[in-house]
């Protein structure tokens, strides 16, 4: 019983070496920048004080330093996360979002990933939503700069008609349009939730309905040269005519039309010959591949297309839970409709959005490799003593040892210092101990133990 | 938990993030080592010296799943005034390891198997050698060289409790039959015991140090040699360490305790034993050069009675050369093994020397 009195001291200087622990953030960041003014290049001082920084709030004194250790380690998880954080905090959305895109490259917490895909779903939105308050901020020096004619804008269609459940076609008809439109690599083609938050925000400032004013306006706005100007009519109960205008930005004038028409059930038909006569007008030839992405067809099932029309109404309000509803039935409908499943996805992360803040990130980390990372970083220390990964690590051993007890290698533990260890714990294999041989001979008899049956 | 324990102590020394978060590529050691024995004076003296080169491959392959595998080839003598008594040499046992990391790694399924590449089977020549090498209190490098066809599988989980992490793990191993020994032609087949293990560890930051507990429990059923069966005695092994900086040095304390209950051998009971040892190092930098001398003591005890002490003393090194990693290290031993009829002592030193050169 005498050993256990060391251990005993060990756990009293445990105690005794506690409150040590507990040093303030400014303490902290003191001994964290010593230790980058002793070496300017140690990634592990400079990802260490940065956490340390954004801990302190000191938002941008943390994204230099954090920007220095991703210079020199781009691999490094912790460091892309806490700039994304930062960035954040001061309102640099693109960095944020680069950051954290890079993070999902190179991070390893698997809960801190899911969170960080909602939030880039959030700062998309947040990102479009402040870009368009930019451009109407400078609306009158944007308005003097035309945009290129290739550069096209598809702003919702206009539906006329009695029968209001193709509504939402709209939408869905502006949808396909651009997708098509884009096949051409001649052709820029303003995403779509781009312009939406343009025409949010136009509608927000004028407390009216986007018309085909607005509409123009916007795309003035996002620097678009063309706008695709499109009508949905309803002729008796199944017959549809779509017609679409191509505007001058510039000028609002009225340029060449396209238009086409057909019964409901032929929509996709009607579509893909309308879009061909855009590319006609617009002056633009398909390569034989363009052409040939230009007639695939997301989906043949007309309900489900009008489900996913209703999706993108309902997400164009900010009804998300109502969007991945509309999403998910029309995946349903048709599981071949990869768009509906990607909408159902963004609408499913806009939901959970806000539940998810920066805050939730961080704490997100749990209590992995990273989190380990980030709490000595809090401590002052450049990298953790331990941490769960080592705990891990320790078990592992103790539970499968290696046979060579000097020597352990695993993809986990560091070999280089178990090698040092002063005397390892033995392992003596069973056989030898029960049969005796293993004793220390002193005597120079050899023992045999070999009992017989 | 206490070579683990100084990994994560020397890494943060050296400042090396990406060791406490694991390695992340493939590692060669080589580690050719020397250790030698002399126990008694004059004329009786016996001297039990190895000559090892251990070997150790590790690779991971994708994100989750490492591998290593681990052989030695070693040479071991006993001898009596100039003459050699005993000698066994060759390839040891080739051990595979694979540990698969879950969800968000802190759970770890872990398999081994000891491939029989070693000699396992002992004529009478060479059996005094191959048992001075097993036993714990001396602690060659090598300590068996083979054990025929065995395969352990086990898992591992950590998780926080508060400002602590523990670590807690469960194991068995199977063992398979192996002719153990040969005296006059004849064959002895063994079967070792199924082996049951559970290890619980706990460890915390303190300051910018840490100190960790752990202990290990195994469990053995029934040897089996030929027809008649034996029955190791159950092994508890405790351990505790602290590791803290004192200026620009890093204090490492450490000791273990392993406590062998009472077993079943040939001609009646074997006597419960008990194994303690306490280590201290400090390591700091001179240049590029990593300097860790330590000391160490180790008691043994059998059936409650004092069966030896040794002393330890030694320095290592690690510096890096191109893109090896080299680690000299030398130590010396002193001390006594005690009969534990009479308490007579008998004098033993010692030496060791090892290098150990790592590429990743």
């Amino acid at each position: 019983m005498r050993f256990v009195r060391p251990i005993l001291a060990l756990a009293l200087l445990t105690l005794a070496a506690a409150p040590a622990a507990a040093q303030g953030a400014g303490g902290a960041i003191a001994k964290l920048e010593a230790a980058r003014a002793r070496n300017p290049q140690n990634v592990a001082a400079l990802r260490a004080l940065g956490v340390a920084y954004y801990k302190a709030q000191r938002w941008a004194d943390a994204r230099t330093v954090l920007d220095q250790a991703r210079r020199l380690d781009p691999k490094d998880g912790v460091s892309a996360l806490y700039t994304g954080l930062a960035a954040e905090q001061v309102g640099d959305l693109t960095n944020a979002r680069d950051a954290y895109e890079t993070y999902l490259r190179v991070g390893s917490t698997r809960r801190t990933k899911e969170q960080i895909r909602v939030r880039l779903v959030s700062l998309a939105r947040q990102e479009a939503l402040a870009s368009a308050k930019a451009a109407v901020a400078n609306e009158a020096t944007l308005s003097r700069t035309p945009g290129n004619p290739l550069t096209v804008a598809v702003p919702p269609l206009t539906f006329s008609g009695t029968d209001s459940t193709l509504r939402p076609l709209e939408r869905g008809m502006a949808d396909l349009l651009i997708t098509d439109l884009s096949k051409s690599a001649r052709l820029t083609v303003v995403e779509r939730d781009r312009m939406q938050a343009l025409a949010d925000e136009i509608r927000l400032s004028q407390s009216a309905r986007v018309d085909s004013s607005s509409a123009v306006r916007a795309g003035r706005l996002i620097q678009a040269g063309t706008l695709v100007n499109g009508l949905i009519v309803q002729s008796g109960a199944n017959a549809l005519t779509l017609d679409a205008r191509l505007v001058n930005v510039a000028t609002g004038g009225i340029g060449p039309s396209a238009q086409v028409n057909n019964t409901l059930d032929q929509l996709f038909d009607m579509e893909k010959r309308l879009v061909f006569q855009l590319f006609e007008r617009l002056g633009v030839t398909l390569t034989p591949a363009e052409r040939q992405a230009v007639e695939r067809r997301p989906t043949g099932n007309l309900q489900a297309f009008l489900s996913y029309s209703r999706g993108l109404q309902a997400a164009d309000d900010g009804r998300f839970e109502d969007a991945a509803r509309f999403f998910e039935n029309a995946r349903t409908l048709d599981p071949g409709f990869g768009a509906a499943t990607q909408r159902f996805n963004a609408a499913q992360a806009a939901t959970q959005s806000a539940a998810v803040t920066t805050t939730t990130i961080e704490s997100s980390l749990g209590s992995g490799a990273e989190a380990q990372t980030v709490q000595a970083a809090a401590a002052g220390n450049t990298a953790p003593t331990g941490g769960i990964t080592a705990t891990l690590n320790n078990t592992v051993q103790n539970v499968n040892p290696p046979t060579i007890t000097p020597l352990t290698a695993t993809a986990s533990t560091p070999v280089i210092t178990t090698v040092l260890e002063t005397s390892p714990t033995p392992q003596r294999d069973p056989s030898g101990n029960t049969s005796g041989t293993e004793t220390i001979n002193r005597t120079g008899q050899v023992i045999i133990v070999i009992r017989r049956p | 938990m206490i070579r683990p324990f100084l990994a994560a102590s020397l890494l943060a020394a050296g400042a090396s993030l990406a060791g406490a978060q694991g390695l992340s590529s493939a590692a060669v050691i080589v580690s050719p080592t020397v250790a030698s024995y002399s126990i008694g004076t004059g004329a009786t003296k016996r001297t039990v010296t190895q000559t090892a080169v251990p070997l150790v491959f590790s690779m991971p392959v994708g994100e989750r799943f490492s591998l290593d595998v681990t052989t030695a080839y070693a040479t071991s003598d006993v001898t009596a005034n100039g003459s050699t008594q005993s000698s066994i040499n060759g390839l040891t046992d080739t051990q595979v390891r694979g540990s698969f990391s879950l969800g968000e790694r802190n759970v770890v399924f872990t398999v081994g198997l000891n491939l029989p590449t070693g000699q396992y089977t002992i004529p009478e020549g060479q059996q005094e050698a191959a048992g001075q090498i097993g036993n714990d209190f001396l602690n060659m490098p090598i300590s068996s060289m083979g054990n025929g066809l065995a395969g352990t599988g086990g898992v591992a989980i950590a998780r926080t409790l508060g400002a602590w992490n523990l670590g807690a793990g469960a194991s068995f191993r199977k063992s398979t039959e192996f002719a153990a020994f040969s005296v006059s032609s004849a064959e002895l087949r063994f079967t070792p015991a199924d082996e049951y293990r559970v290890n619980i560890g706990l460890d915390r930051p303190v300051g910018d140090g840490q100190v960790q507990f752990g202990v290990s429990y195994s469990a053995f059923g029934e040897d089996l040699a030929d027809t008649t069966t034996y029955s190791t005695g159950d092994r508890l092994i405790a351990s505790g360490a602290w590791n803290f900086p004192v200026r620009s040095a890093n204090v490492f304390l450490s000791g273990w305790n392993l406590f062998r209950m009472e077993g079943e051998q040939f001609g009646g009971a074997a006597p419960k034993e008990n194994l303690a040892n306490l280590s201290a190092g400090v390591s700091f930098s001179a240049r590029e050069v990593l300097i860790q001398p330590t000391v160490e003591m180790r008691l043994w005890q059998i059936d409650g009675v004092k069966a030896g002490n040794l002393f330890n003393g030694g320095v290592r090194m690690r510096f890096g050369v191109g893109g090896f990693s080299v680690i000299p290290a030398v130590g010396y031993a002193i001390g006594n093994i005690y009969s534990t009829a009479d308490g007579s002592a008998t004098d033993v030193t010692g030496y060791r020397g090892a290098l150990t050169i790592r590429w990743n």
